[in-house]
């Protein structure tokens, strides 16, 4: 994305492996930051070896139970990202607008059924 | 079971994972319930994980995932741990879309294609959804560990879990997980399985406090 507010080289804030809450944390407190007061934002994922879930649930799903989704899909962009770790960052997304869009007790029988998933192993 | 109880019965070298500089290794293999905490998307989304008993899960592993791979060690995941993990997305995958369709009904232990179906309607294009959920995961951990295949088994697979499985109090589908592990000669193990405690010869990477307690009364704590 040309002429963005804000370039984060995610190797360099997160490491290469992008997989820890912790470092997730960091990136969320950046981007949170800066779409508040409406900066465009790039991730540069160039160098980055491994993204997991969490790191990214963390970093970007949460800032959908906190901002716009709108204001946040036009401002932030991503760049060197890997196909299958682009395809997870859809899916993060997806999920996430539409678990920030669930009724508080929605939220709760979704977290119950994937519990008794994990309970079931 | 209590720290209390199963401190009789370890029989791993049990690592504290969650210990700052607890220690890593060359190679590993993870469990089923290590990919759920760190590799379900919809898991580590849930908004209360960050409290609560269970707030370990999804800070510990992925913490010490990243130690063992910035330190260069390999993770690697067996086939029958891989498909137990899409199975078990699958099911809880089906349940939420059933939850959507109708947030009226009560919740089903199982759920299946057909059964959705069949309950819902022709919903297949929802169904296509559910399986782009668990293919999506499916391609995050194919890139992200080693995938290793059937172990090339010199005794037939029957008795090599039988051995196992009466080794230690552990069920059938742990003893083929195991069987798999002596087969690759990989026996560092994260999970979070405290039964795996029981497993002569492994060292097992949990966080479990049932698990590293007992190990500790045990004596066996590394």
């Amino acid at each position: 994305m040309a002429g963005a507010d804000m370039v984060i080289r995610v190797a360099e804030e997160s490491g290469i492996h992008c997989v820890s809450p912790d470092d997730g944390q960091r990136l969320f407190d950046r981007l949170h930051e800066a779409l508040r007061v409406g900066k465009s934002v790039e991730l540069d994922f160039a160098g980055v070896e491994t993204v997991g879930p969490v790191f990214l649930n963390v970093a970007i799903g949460k800032l959908f139970g906190q901002s716009d989704a709108h204001v946040i899909e036009a401002l932030l962009h991503w760049k060197n990202v890997t196909e299958v770790s682009e395809r997870l960052l859809y899916l993060v997304i997806k999920n996430a607008k539409a678990h920030y869009q669930l009724s508080p007790e929605a939220r709760v029988r979704e977290g119950e059924i994937v519990r008794r998933a994990l309970d079931s192993l | 079971m209590t720290p209390e109880e199963l401190a009789p019965l370890v029989r791993a070298t049990v690592v504290d994972l969650a210990a700052p500089a607890s220690p890593l290794a060359d190679s590993y293999l993870v469990d089923t319930n290590f990919l759920f905490f760190c590799y379900y998307q919809r898991h580590s989304q849930l908004e209360d994980l960050g409290r609560g008993p269970s707030a370990y899960q999804t800070t510990a592993y992925p913490a010490y995932e990243e130690r063992a791979r910035v330190a260069g060690g390999r993770i690697g995941v067996t086939r029958g741990i891989l498909v137990q993990f899409l199975h078990r997305i699958e099911g809880a995958e089906l349940a939420i879309l059933h939850a959507t369709l109708d947030p009226e009904a009560v919740d089903r232990e199982v759920w299946r294609p057909t059964k959705v179906i069949r309950e819902m309607g022709h919903r297949e294009a929802r169904l296509d959804q559910v399986r782009e959920e668990v293919l999506a995961q499916l391609a995050v951990v194919s890139a992200n560990f080693t995938l290793l295949p059937d172990p090339p088994w010199t005794i037939p697979f029957a008795e090599r879990l039988q051995e196992e499985w009466g080794r230690a109090l552990i069920d059938a589908t742990d003893a083929a997980f195991i069987a798999d592990a002596w087969a690759w000669g990989i026996l560092n193990i994260i999970s979070d399985d405290a039964e795996l405690s029981t497993v002569p010869d492994i060292r097992l990477y949990t966080a479990n406090r049932t698990a590293t307690q007992a190990a500790r009364r045990a004596g066996r704590l590394a």
